[in-house]
């Protein structure tokens, strides 16, 4: 088990129980998404201090090409914090990409990652009616959900399927809430 | 607090013209084959009325394989015509394109929503996004598509409010001029056009008499275009990249499987294809991070927003799926749309394709920032200095990678080295022949163009090819010219073809090592042509008598 499912696993057991608790808390919601944004700020900003070794050989290979006096302004732009955050962005991006989500077999594959399909693709446009249909105890939660399983891998980077395993549970809440809108529907069908 | 907005969107404007405009000639450096081909056939219109074949004023321009629609090389002719052939005067109708496009956007969204702050920061959010920025600074015709598309988006909402017919006219002309620019549109503008008319469907019968002129005269522009979708030269490009034509198996298929219902069903393998190909164009990953597959379409470490405009696209999104009245339905009908053609074809994420999708969306960006500005209100300021330092952090960023890294590293894929080429090639005379070693053979447009050779001469030539007229449009065989007087284009095998005394042969680097070469006697170094990065492009020898060394 990689170190970052081993996070997963203390995460989704502490969102669960968040998720009992913070009903209560509504009212406090802009305080506890604000604190909750900050400290996932802080934590990608902090990994930003421990680049890889890929992002010490990116910066190199940018400076290699800029390294005439023409572009000695190189430095600014071309460092390992600026690389760093790409490759975090980069990961952040992936685990929210349709294709690694709904398919397996999509067109931009990534290499060396193996690709699993995670959720079915009839799954995509319940998702989306259900996050239109949002209610505000829900949005809290999930919010902070996505928020930290967005992070986890981000911070870890973690591109494995076992990566974005905890952001699959708010697609599924999301999918259930549209499920429930969509079930009046039937009262329109002939009997 | 107006003079305030307006110098404010005075100064976006202006940010936005000059990072359109600065070193249109020099940057992106290479020239594409593309782009030659527009700049030459408008010289070859402006000087003869004929294009590049001979064929006087055509509905649709052949060029390689393909077929491209005319209005960029007409209203490219008179520029070029007049302030002489160059990569400025080929690319200038693109850059004023996209500047347009920040006026267009200010209007489309002013009218669509009648808020100043949704406006403002929807035309900042176009004026600084990269895909914008990229595709307005090369000859592309689908960027000035997008601007008279957008032009007659904003009129026809203009005419739902005020019912004056002049901008039901120039909803007309604008749309069916963007189908003459570019295919995408040709797709895009009927389908959301029915979708315009049903929503408006009782004001539009209320003014039927006085709509009619208008509509029949867009009736009569609309017909050589209709026409011409009933010739191959419509259609021919449209079906030669589609995924229907495509004869490799859809991902997922085991060649060792009978097919079934069940497992190894084609018909389920080939729409899960589909559908991942159209989602691919809403992911956020290739939005945000991947950008297009192709090297020649994007910019280094860039994709086709900031990663940072993502809360806002999400908030702008929400903010309007909230509204939900015909003219937000429009729009998100329109971000639906686009991507189709693009989807229906074999190639991952082809941003060129599916412009009008970005224009929509980084419409919702804007929305999300004013909405953002909005729910902010107690933190106005704080607010403010954190987009202004991202919006400047992430240009000047954007500006680096582009200028320097993209032309680093990228410039292969723009034909870099073809002027250099030309340039040497026009000091050469004592040759018998030149082989431009081509697989692809479509140099011979740059020579054309550098070469700035005469129309009415290249014509003649081209009658010696062949080519018979009455195929213009619908013979979809391949037009490749591979002489131009001396100069011959063509693959070359270098091991068997080499030893033709006083021939020069123009070779890409990795086609002909120094290896290959180095102490023959009679092949002769004359130049190497290097890219911005110092690695060898091209390398031009000359086979000769051992003795002239």
């Amino acid at each position: 088990m990689s170190e970052s499912n081993h996070i997963n696993v203390y995460l989704f057991e502490f969102l669960l129980i968040a998720s009992f608790i913070l009903p209560k808390y509504s009212k406090k919601a802009p305080a506890l998404l604000g604190l909750s944004l900050a400290g996932s700020v802080l934590a990608i900003a902090i990994s930003l201090l421990f680049p890889s070794s890929q992002v010490k050989t990116s910066v190199e290979i940018q400076r290699r090409f800029t390294a005439t006096p023409k572009f000695s302004y190189s430095q600014i732009f071309a460092n390992k914090w600026i690389e760093s955050f790409r490759e975090k962005e980069k990961v952040f991006f992936e685990q929210i990409d349709f294709g690694n989500l709904f398919f397996s077999g999509h067109p931009r594959e990534r290499a060396g990652v193996k690709e699993i399909q995670k959720l079915y693709i009839f799954m995509l446009p319940l998702a989306l009616i259900g996050f239109s249909k949002l209610n505000k105890n829900m949005s809290l939660l999930l919010i902070l959900w996505t928020l930290w399983g967005l992070t986890i891998p981000t911070i870890a980077l973690d591109r494995s399927g076992a990566g974005n395993a905890l952001l699959l549970f708010p697609i599924v809440v999301l999918c259930g809430l549209a499920a429930n809108y969509l079930t009046p529907l039937r009262k329109l069908l002939p009997r | 607090m107006k003079k305030l907005y307006l110098i404010l969107l005075f100064l976006t404007i202006l940010i936005g013209a000059l990072l359109r405009l600065w070193d249109l000639g020099g940057l992106p450096r290479g020239f594409f084959r593309d782009e030659a081909a527009l700049g030459y056939n408008a010289y070859s219109i402006w000087n003869t009325g004929k294009d590049e074949y001979g064929i006087p004023f055509p509905t649709v321009f052949r060029s390689f394989e393909v077929f491209f629609l005319p209005l960029y090389v007409y209203v490219s002719a008179p520029i070029v015509g007049l302030f002489g052939l160059s990569e400025f005067t080929t690319r200038i109708l693109s850059a004023s394109s996209g500047i347009a496009a920040l006026g267009a956007t200010w209007l489309l969204t002013y009218q669509l929503w009648r808020n100043k702050k949704i406006s403002f920061f929807a035309t900042l959010a176009l004026a600084i996004s990269p895909w914008h920025i990229f595709y307005s600074r090369g000859a592309f015709e689908g960027n000035l598509a997008l601007t008279l598309f957008e032009l007659g988006f904003w009129a026809w909402i203009k005419f739902l409010d005020t019912e004056k017919i002049r901008f039901y006219s120039l909803f007309l002309f604008a749309s069916i001029l963007s189908m003459y620019s570019y295919q995408t549109e040709r797709f895009v503008v009927p389908i959301l056009s029915v979708f315009a008319v049903l929503f408006s469907f009782k004001l539009l019968y209320s003014l039927k008499t006085k709509l009619l002129i208008p509509t029949v005269l867009a009736g009569i522009i609309f017909l050589p275009l209709l026409s011409l979708s009933f010739q191959t030269g419509g259609y021919h490009r449209a079906i030669g990249v589609s995924i229907f034509n495509d004869k490799r198996m859809p991902p997922g298929w085991d060649e060792n499987k009978p097919a079934g219902i069940f497992s190894n069903n084609f018909l389920y393998l080939r729409t899960r294809q589909l559908a991942a190909l159209y989602t691919s164009y809403f992911s956020p990953r290739n939005l945000f991070s991947e950008g297009d597959y192709n090297l020649q379409r994007g910019t280094e470490k860039f994709s086709v927003f900031y990663g940072f405009f993502f809360p806002f696209l999400i908030l702008g999104i929400l903010y309007t799926l909230k509204k939900n009245t015909p003219r937000e339905r429009l729009l998100f009908i329109l971000i639906l749309l686009s991507p189709i053609p693009a989807a229906l074809t074999t190639d991952p994420f082809h941003t060129y394709r599916s412009l009008p999708l970005y224009l929509g969306l980084t419409i919702l960006v804007g929305v999300g920032m004013a909405k953002a500005y909005k729910l902010l209100a107690r933190y106005k300021p704080l607010f403010l200095a954190i987009l202004t330092l991202l919006v400047t952090g992430n240009l000047a960023l954007f500006l680096f990678d582009y200028s320097v890294l993209t032309q680093m590293q990228r410039v292969p894929a723009w034909d870099y080295g073809y002027k250099e080429m030309v340039e040497f090639m026009k000091t050469q005379s004592d040759y018998t022949e030149a082989l431009i070693d081509d697989p692809g053979t479509e140099a011979y447009i740059h020579f054309l163009f550098f070469g700035k050779v005469d129309p009415e001469i290249y014509h003649k030539e081209v009658q010696t090819y062949g080519f018979k007229e009455k195929d213009y449009y619908s013979n979809p065989d391949e037009l490749r010219p591979n002489q131009l007087g001396k100069i011959k284009f063509r693959p070359v095998d270098w091991p068997t073809q080499r030893g033709e005394r006083g021939t020069i042969y123009v070779m890409k680097a990795e086609r002909l090592p120094e290896s290959e070469y180095r102490g023959d006697p009679i092949v002769h170094l004359r130049k190497i042509i290097y890219y911005p990065n110092s690695e060898v492009a091209f390398r031009i020898v000359k086979i000769e008598d051992p003795q002239k060394n």
